[in-house]
């Protein structure tokens, strides 16, 4: 059985369909890779997943249980934490504040304990601080955990959210478009991080155009274009799938 | 570390030595009614204190504190004349009474934003105003308003203003303790993220709603016992207290300290407090001023005086440190 399955999701908004009958599976321990030009469907469909939209038709299946229709708070706490296209840090908090968010669907201590500061509530405290640095050191940034998320440069931002959404202990994690805005040096540094989040058993779903990242870690790629998934395989064979290279490149009709 | 410790202790001492004397001392030199003041400032710490929480880390506007403030006061003056419990426990139940009504408010106002969210809470705050002022069988004394008794404690009488001193000095360090559990806990984080970014607080499994919802009880919870304190001090309440009016002193008591700080609720308290007696004279012209009051702060120090002296002394530290040829 596939940890994460979808099967057959349509999502209209008005009279544009934006995903049309797609489906892909992630099997666990894998990198799985989602490519398509632009305005494919790629993020509404990570958006379907995450719960930030609920599919038209069709049906999501995590570890086996139907998650469509339930909110991005109880999918996140469910075990699928992601990252965004477009960076959404917590702008005024450092980067350490910014991990410890991520802890939340985590933590023990319940609300009566935080309002009361019970000794096992300030403990649990001091221990999230502790691991959220860990986090920190893990992607590369620990250097940046008293600096505001909005002072760090492009590059760290794109880290820290990654820090953040491996906070909540996944079980997969949705990365959309992870290296958009890093520099070469940055680029193969991430290739390392991705290996080393699934050596540490959080499965890899991410969107992305760098060719070079792509064809390098992933297990399998989904091609998905105007909303159809017009190809899935291992890496080489995508490559060289006509189809694909019609929809990157143009070709005759 | 060490060292800097050494350096508050000073001041932290003096101020506590000054708090606990500043009755005996106001008596001795016969501002009696310093005292009074005194008390004041602590009943709006609390409620700007509970705001702060609302306002500051949440970032969510309430415009209907008269109305929490109101349900404090009156709960509790009701419940002591027409019950019979006693005032302590009375003002407890008054002020849990207040967080649960906010809390049915916040469920849907959570969904408005900004000038909606405004427009939800100024409304609230009218409706409890004219229930004040038309209540079923005059039990609030409708506009001739009611009277009320000082509490007493275990047979500690306080009814000189001196000893509802003290009781407001209790009072202060409960709710201080509080809101200082809030802000340093999940809560507090779950607050801040909320204000931050509602999409990114959504996906990492943060129940907005639910933690809107707390906040705005918090908040209520805060405010609906400065209510029932103030009720207790004065004597007597009347609807005319409980106006909009009332609210937007809040606000600009919040703004002009600063948010999301101790330093900066006392400053916003202990300002406005100054102008308010010094306008007594130009009532009608009040809200005016406070209207004033905000747009400076707004435009001239966007991070409220508490704040803005906080980064002076930032930037200050770090010039010292680039003269002396340390390593930052």
């Amino acid at each position: 059985m596939a940890l994460l399955e979808a099967n057959n999701i349509t999502i209209r908004f008005g009279g544009i369909t934006a995903v049309n009958n797609a489906s892909l599976k992630v099997e666990k321990g894998s990198i799985t890779s989602l490519i398509g030009p632009n305005g494919a469907g790629k993020t509404t469909m990570f958006n379907c997943i995450s719960g930030v939209y609920t599919p038209n038709e069709g049906e999501i299946l995590f570890n086996g249980k139907r998650i469509d229709g339930k909110r991005c708070f109880q999918i996140c706490a469910g075990g699928i934490s992601r990252t965004y296209q477009i960076i959404n840090l917590f702008w005024k908090m450092t980067a350490l504040e910014n991990v410890m968010v991520g802890f939340h669907p985590r933590i023990k201590s319940s609300i009566l304990h935080s309002l009361l500061g019970t000794r096992k509530q300030v403990q649990e405290e001091i221990e999230l601080r502790q691991r959220a640095m860990e986090y920190l050191k893990f992607v590369g940034i620990e250097d940046t955990w008293n600096m505001i998320s909005k002072n760090l440069s492009y590059g760290q931002q794109r880290l820290l959210e990654i820090a953040r959404g491996l906070a909540s202990e996944p079980e997969i994690i949705l990365l959309d478009e992870p290296v958009a805005g890093m520099n070469t040096a940055e680029k193969a540094e991430f290739n390392k991080l991705l290996r080393r989040i699934v050596d540490k058993g959080v499965t890899v779903l991410m969107i992305e155009h760098d060719m070079n990242v792509i064809m390098g870690v992933s297990d399998y790629v989904y091609v998905l274009e105007n909303g159809v998934m017009i190809a899935n395989g291992k890496p080489e064979d995508v490559q060289k799938d006509p189809a694909v290279i019609k929809a990157y490149l143009g070709g005759d009709e | 570390m060490l060292q800097r410790k050494k350096n508050y202790l000073l001041p932290a001492a003096g101020a506590t030595v000054l708090v606990l004397a500043f009755p005996f001392l106001a008596n001795a030199f016969g501002y009696t009614y310093a005292i009074t003041l005194a008390c004041y400032v602590q009943l709006y710490f609390i409620a700007v204190s509970g705001y702060d929480v609302l306002f500051g880390y949440c970032g969510q506007i309430n415009m209907g504190l008269a109305g929490f403030y109101a349900i404090g006061a009156y709960g509790s003056a009701i419940l002591n004349e027409y019950c019979n419990i006693p005032i302590i426990l009375s003002m407890i139940i008054a002020s849990v009474a207040s967080c649960v009504v906010g809390a049915i408010l916040a469920y849907p106002c959570g969904k408005l934003q900004f000038h909606f969210l405004t427009l939800a809470t100024i409304a609230f705050g009218n409706i409890i105003n004219q229930i004040l002022s038309h209540s079923p069988g005059g039990i609030t004394g409708n506009f001739n308003g009611m009277y009320t008794q000082r509490p007493s404690l275990f047979g500690f009488d306080m009814t000189s203003t001196t000893s509802y001193y003290f009781f407001g000095l209790v009072c202060v360090i409960i709710f201080a303790v509080i809101k200082y559990h809030v802000v340093h806990s999940k809560l507090g984080r779950a607050f801040s993220a909320i204000r931050d970014n509602v999409k990114a607080a959504d996906g990492m499994g943060i129940n907005v709603r639910l933690y809107k919802v707390i906040a705005f009880a918090i908040c209520a919870l805060f405010t609906g016992f400065a209510g029932s304190m103030y009720a207790h001090l004065v004597g007597f309440i009347s609807p005319d207290t409980f106006t909009q009016k009332q609210s937007v002193l809040f606000l600009t008591m919040l703004i002009f300290g600063g948010t999301t700080s101790f330093g900066g609720s006392l400053i916003g308290v202990v300002a406005l407090m100054l102008v308010t007696e010094s306008i007594r004279t130009l009532t009608g012209y009040q809200t005016l001023i406070y209207g004033v009051i905000i747009i400076l702060v707004v435009i001239l120090l966007p991070k409220g005086v508490f704040g803005e002296l906080i980064g002076l002394k930032n930037r200050f530290a770090k010039k010292n440190r680039k003269h002396s040829g340390e390593v930052v």
